[in-house]
């Protein structure tokens, strides 16, 4: 049995909440996508890669500043997202009709494998160091982080925070969320659903792209960057809610990087993907029985009591 | 007829919008590959790859014939060794040669997914082969590539198949025939098979026509890597293991295989053997068990870009252990974001080192792949450029009987088996060849140059060379 230190707990700990920051902003991204417009946007981690590609081009090919560089990128990212909605997703989901999910799935995936591939041979299918600010670590609370990882979990908080707050107290989030509930309906008064689709796709793309920024500053750029990304988004969406706040879905998000940390405690490393998706089978299991005929049975008097 | 009119008009419109989409799709694509630049001449997604002398205009095939007059030579493309040299020192007789000839071969690599840094580079190396083994008056190798998609099983069954109806029966493959999952149809489709990327690996060993011909990484070099760390670190004992998680078959065989080897050399396993995903790049979970479990010598048997990233991490982290890494990459440089530059890495494995080559087909080799690729060849080019010699070599052997034979797997397998001493890039000097030899019974090599380096400050020097099982073991001052 290997030693484990409270000094080792409070690493995985501080790595959790940081990496957990990571999945919850692109969780975010991910839940207002798929709850808005149920579209299951699978090129979403297409969409991460080109964000930290772009900005890696601008800044090291064309040699624009750091800063400047990583902002185009994102929002170059984002705009991809929105073209996806409106010249893919939409237009598709419009001819297939009935089977309108599965078309839309089928074309992320199309995009998503194309995308990556291309990337390869526009960039090359090397790994590309991405330089930004110097890295500073800093050892608190005897755990060691980086200057990254304080960026990456403000901007996450941050940009969670005014998504959240857009989506309560402004008009576009009205309109967001009155498509989220009912898009024909949304119709029917006057939001134009469409336009709030290309919005939301942007708004989605922009979490991940911002997510894709600090991951290529702490680690690197490479076409393959964006396959495992898309699959912790789903999870901490769907574990999150769809139909959430924002602020859930990021929460759970640090809940899910806790999760794979902690479990490295008991299981060796390479299990610890598998134990976030235990959790996942837990939780729809949970869902199951909760909506299911016995659990109904119980919950009736309550019904007929309101 | 007002449907039809109705479409009419649709298109019409669609068609301007698509024409502005198009143009502005053209623009961005301009300004994108604008700011992409000439990174990358890749031509790894080509199938059906035509890779001999001919199609350069060079005449290649004519060039050497005469072989074996050591004067007759003219000058190869990169101003490399004369090929009547070469042709002499290859043994080539050109009425056994395969002038004339167009050989189908087969190459299942990873041109596709996290692994297709490899699969270009391997490539790189298989067409320079080609075109140097038709300047030499060899026959035109016509390659079938195919994608196993980075290790993906079902690809791979998939290439195999592809390959056994199209009559191929010879081929190039790495990550150990995909991970051993077309190993079966390698056998009874009788597919003879070189594979210079995994080698055999501890799990496909002595598998019927398939040959590895690299050493078992990282097990053939820990010996040599224990001795060299014993000479250096006197005092310390205790050895841990951190590595790639390759599925419980393989990694229950290398497990065994290494908590042995570091017993035979007298060290202490600490009880850390913490296995990790394949190509993932944070450590964020596996550094704080290791810090908290730290041996003197850290075995990190992982690839590609992976040891960089640990690298990077490990040196924020404070980690002190020796650390030993198996593989030594331009992904990994990058992925390291300086630590290898500033730290030093270390590493241990048939490396590949183009400086310190000295064989005339080696220097062809190096100068040719500089000219033609604007680089260094790394050690799967090289690795890939001997095989397509290795396969050559058992061609002659079966021409030698009769020019006109077929050159079948089994007969190729048997041509192989008649002398398991084959022609090598690395190693010999300026008058000899290098070579490295198989085994009959495991069908990896049993005696391959390979050593310690150290890559720190954008240079590379070897702390020690040897053999397989740590033989001819020499430390360098």
């Amino acid at each position: 049995m290997l030693a484990l230190t409270f000094e080792t707990f409070r690493q995985l700990t501080v790595d959790g909440f940081f990496r957990g920051c990571s999945y919850g902003l692109l969780g975010v991204g991910f839940a207002l996508i798929l709850g808005v417009t149920g579209r299951f946007h699978f090129a979403y981690g297409f969409l991460y890669t080109l964000a930290a590609y772009l900005a890696f081009t601008f800044a090291f090919r064309v040699n624009w500043p750091f800063w400047l560089s990583a902002a185009i990128g994102v929002v170059l990212a984002s705009v991809g997202g929105s073209l996806i909605e409106a010249r893919v997703y939409r237009p598709l989901a419009r001819n297939a009709g009935p089977t309108a999910l599965l078309a839309v799935f089928v074309a992320a995936l199309g995009i998503g494998i194309a995308g990556e591939n291309a990337i390869r041979l526009l960039w090359g299918a090397n790994t590309q160091s991405f330089y930004g600010p110097t890295k500073e670590p800093y050892t608190v609370w005897d755990a060691i982080f980086i200057n990254f990882d304080v960026w990456q979990a403000a901007s996450g908080i941050t940009i969670t925070l005014a998504l959240a707050a857009m989506l309560r107290y402004t008009a576009l989030g009205r309109r967001i969320k009155a498509t989220r509930a009912n898009p024909d309906l949304a119709r029917t008064i006057g939001i134009d659903s469409d336009r709030v689709y290309v919005i939301v796709f942007f708004l989605g793309t922009f979490c991940a792209s911002v997510a894709a920024i600090w991951y290529a500053l702490k680690y690197t750029v490479d076409p393959a960057m964006g396959t495992l990304p898309v699959t912790y988004a789903f999870v901490t969406a769907f574990l999150g809610g769809t139909q959430r706040s924002p602020i859930r879905v990021f929460s759970m998000g640090i809940v899910v990087a806790l999760i794979e940390q902690y479990s490295s405690i008991w299981l060796e490393v390479r299990y610890t993907q598998t134990a976030v998706f235990v959790v996942l089978v837990l939780y729809l299991t949970y869902l199951a029985i909760k909506s299911s005929a016995w659990t109904a049975r119980f919950s009736r008097p309550r019904i007929a009591r309101a | 007829m007002d449907r039809d009119g109705t479409e009419i008009v649709h298109e019409g419109r669609i068609t301007r919008r698509r024409m502005l989409f198009g143009t502005a799709g053209a623009l961005s694509a301009a300004v994108l590959l604008a700011a992409c630049g000439g990174d990358d001449d890749d031509d790894a997604g080509s199938n059906d790859t035509d890779a001999a002398a001919g199609s350069e205009g060079t005449s290649g095939a004519s060039t050497a014939t005469g072989g074996s007059a050591a004067t007759g030579g003219s000058a190869a493309p990169g101003g490399a060794a004369p090929t009547g040299d070469l042709a002499a020192l290859l043994g080539i007789d050109p009425a056994s040669a395969g002038a004339g000839k167009t050989i189908e071969l087969g190459a299942v690599l990873a041109l596709t997914g996290t692994g297709s840094y490899y699969g270009k580079t391997m490539t790189r190396g298989l067409d320079l082969g080609a075109k140097h083994i038709a300047e030499l008056g060899g026959p035109t190798f016509k390659y079938t590539y195919l994608d196993h998609k980075s290790g993906d099983a079902a690809a791979g069954v998939q290439a195999m198949q592809e390959l056994i109806s199209k009559g191929i029966q010879m081929k190039f493959a790495s990550y150990g025939d995909n991970i051993g999952s077309m190993l079966t149809q390698t056998e009874e489709g009788k597919v003879f098979t070189l594979d210079g990327g995994g080698g055999t690996g501890i799990f496909a060993q002595g598998k019927p026509f398939f040959w590895g011909t690299r050493a078992i990484t990282p097990n053939d070099t820990l010996p040599g890597v224990f001795q060299w760390f014993k000479e250096n670190y006197p005092d310390k004992k205790t050895v841990g293991v951190m590595g790639w998680d390759a599925g419980e078959e393989i990694n229950a065989v290398g497990k065994e295989d290494t908590l042995a080897k570091i017993a035979d050399a007298g060290l202490e396993f600490n009880g850390l053997y913490e296995l990790v995903p394949i190509g993932g790049q944070d450590f964020s979970q596996v550094i704080p068990k290791i810090k908290s479990n730290e041996p003197d010598l850290l075995l990190c048997g992982h690839y590609g870009q992976d040891p960089g990233s640990f690298a990077d991490q490990a040196s924020t982290a404070g980690l002190t252990a020796v650390k030993m890494s198996f593989e030594f990459t331009p992904d990994g440089v990058n992925a390291s974001k300086g630590a290898y530059d500033r730290d030093g890495y270390l590493f241990s494995y048939d490396y590949f080192d183009p400086k310190s080559q000295k064989s005339p087909l080696s220097v062809k080799f190096i100068e040719d792949f500089n000219a033609e690729y604007g680089e260094d060849p790394d050690f799967y080019a090289a690795n890939f450029y001997e095989n397509a010699f290795v396969m050559w070599e058992c061609m002659r052997r079966i021409w030698s009987k009769d020019p006109e034979a077929e050159t079948t797997g089994e007969a190729m397998d048997a041509a192989l088996q008649e002398d398991l001493t084959v022609v090598s890039v690395y190693g010999g000097d300026e008058s000899t060849l290098g070579t490295y030899t198989l085994d009959p019974k495991t069908h990896s090599v049993t005696k391959r140059l390979m050593g310690v380096f150290e890559y720190k400050g954008g240079e590379t020097t070897p702390l020690a060379f040897f053999n397989i099982g740590g033989a001819d073991y020499e430390a360098v001052s």
